[in-house]
């Protein structure tokens, strides 16, 4: 684990070094420790990834200004901005 | 690659890779369709990265894995990954592949979208730092990383013994084990015992992951019920009682888990028949032994058309492929039987621990008799009063209740609420589970923005 090319993203605003290859959803849970990935609509709940297999949505978060992706089966990318999706918000 | 093939897999689990493989090698044109960046499924998720020897804890499971995938990629087969099936009908599929919608053409179609954890409400289950055991074993094949410590794992099912020994030998701090097995389980399996006998190495496995776990002095709560996610803003505590004693435990992360149920909002979009199964409680989609579905054209594969574990899901899809070869007569009949004869002793070993396996691990009872308060619905918050009022007022359909407490409406499409709206409701009307019938699931099956839909009918 040590030894993996590492990629660079952006959450809230801050830069993090992640292992290349891993989910979104990997990333923010054991590298950079958000705590919560987005705020339900419905109920103001904060929420974090859940299922971790593309089934329950917890985890939608906003990627490179694209909302609603599914952090869990999107892996990191170098330069990728990530923010937590704290609102409805519909697609462009 | 090509838009028109002879066969479209979704799903690049065991089932769907070793259906394409087998496609491909008997000389069809076959692509395989996956939402993930790498084939293998959930089971085998990452099986080719580099680090996988250093993340399947079971040396073996990662070579069955890698072997799967090796003969997908050597069989000819087309592969589109990173793209999200969201329609299906006999003759052609419509998925999002980079944010664009592509239809993909081919005369036949096997499903093969897997399994899931069955969704069971509890008192805080949405908290952050609550998640599937399954989701913390995906957590390692996928980043080599443990959910954070101190863990508890409850509930009842094949992946508690296996989270639990999986953590502990990695060094995670395992606070406590709640199993809520009831005791008649134990009794209801017996039946089951002699198949098992047929598969001693799959006892043993679940016997060295009971070991590790009885070694390490973990405590472990038998006969459990109430499990209750507690803390302000994510997960402090886990309670949970026990022989009418109330058990406490400080956790960040509890991993539950309530079994393992068939991925059917596909199956149902395209409107295939279903079967209810009255051990485990699930619905699933009626296939012959071939796994062709009530339709046409279109086949059903792995633990999608029932929860046999990998290594069955693997038979199917091989015993789907070749039926599929047939049919398209690129090969004759006694090929077909010689190919499948291989393929269902596999099956029939594979098979053989099940009846054991499936009533040890049945769902309790009351495993649905949740508080009122409990919110069943993730997406749109509604509690289980909600459907319980919904009840009084008179909706006595799975559907009917949607409509009016807008529980399955949010974007995981029902997903994670379905199976408990229609327990719950159950059990207020005293009716059987099935009488509610299922959500009435329609495309697209996966969110997707609308423009996607508007550029098809552009170009199409």
């Amino acid at each position: 684990m040590n030894n993996s090319p590492l990629v660079t993203v952006t959450f809230e605003g801050t830069s993090h070094e992640v292992p290349q290859g891993i989910s979104v959803a990997a990333a923010l849970l054991g590298h950079i420790h958000a705590e919560y990935t987005s705020i339900n609509p419905a109920t103001g709940e904060h929420r974090s990834p859940h299922c971790l297999m593309g089934v329950c949505f917890d985890c939608l978060v906003e990627i490179d200004g694209r909302p609603n992706q599914q952090a869990c089966l999107t892996p990191v990318r170098q330069g990728m901005v990530i923010k937590r999706q704290t609102t409805l918000v519909e697609s462009a | 690659m090509q838009d028109q093939y002879d066969l479209v897999v979704i799903g690049a689990g065991p089932s769907g890779l070793n259906a394409a493989s087998t496609a491909a090698e008997n000389g069809l044109e076959v692509i395989l369709v996956d939402e993930q960046e790498m084939p293998g499924g959930q089971i085998y998720r990452n099986v080719t990265s580099p680090k996988a020897p250093d993340r399947f804890l079971q040396a073996d499971d990662r070579k069955t894995g890698q072997a799967i995938v090796a003969r997908f990629f050597n069989s000819g087969a087309d592969y589109l990954p990173n793209s999200l099936v969201w329609f299906a009908e006999p003759g052609r599929i419509l998925c999002s592949c980079h944010n664009r919608t592509r239809e993909i053409r081919g005369q036949y179609l096997v499903v093969a979208t897997g399994a899931m954890e069955r969704p069971v409400p509890f008192t805080g289950w949405t908290l952050p730092g609550v998640m599937g055991a399954g989701a913390g074993d995906i957590l390692h094949k996928d980043a080599g990383l443990f959910p954070k410590g101190p863990v508890v794992i409850a509930g009842n099912g094949p992946l508690i013994p296996l989270a639990g020994s999986h953590l502990i030998s990695g060094g995670v701090d395992v606070a406590a084990v709640i199993d809520t097995a009831p005791a008649a389980n134990m009794i209801a399996s017996i039946t089951g015992l002699p198949g098992t006998l047929r598969d001693i190495p799959f006892m043993l496995k679940g016997a060295g992951m009971m070991k590790t776990l009885l070694f390490s002095k973990t405590p472990v709560i038998r006969n459990a019920k109430q499990i209750q996610a507690l803390g302000n803003g994510r997960l402090e505590r886990v309670k949970a009682v026990s022989a009418k004693s109330v058990r406490e435990f400080n956790a960040s992360t509890l991993l539950v888990h309530q079994g393992v149920i068939p991925r059917t909002h596909f199956t149902r979009m395209m409107g295939l028949a279903h079967e209810w199964d009255p051990v485990q409680r699930y619905w699933y989609p009626r296939t012959n032994a071939r796994g062709k579905s009530s339709m046409e054209r279109v086949y059903v594969a792995g633990d999608t058309a029932f929860v046999h574990g990998a290594q069955a899901s693997a038979c199917k899809g091989s015993m789907a492929g070749i039926d599929v070869a047939l049919k398209l007569n690129m090969i004759g009949y006694d090929e077909a039987k010689s190919q499948w004869a291989g393929v269902e002793k596999e099956m029939a070993k594979a098979l053989a621990p099940r009846r054991f396996a499936d009533r040890w691990f049945a769902p309790a009872p009351d495993l649905y008799d949740v508080d009122d308060q409990v919110m069943v619905c993730r997406c749109e918050g509604v509690k289980a009063k909600d459907i319980r009022e919904a009840v009084a007022q008179g909706c006595h359909q799975a559907d009917e209740i949607k409509i009016r407490t807008r529980c399955g409406m949010g974007p995981c499409q029902g997903r994670m609420c379905g199976p408990a709206l229609a327990e719950i409701s159950a059990l207020a009307l005293d009716c059987p589970v099935p009488d509610m019938g299922a959500l009435n699931i329609r495309p697209p099956v996966r969110p997707i923005p609308f423009a996607q839909i508007s550029a098809l009918a552009k170009t199409g």
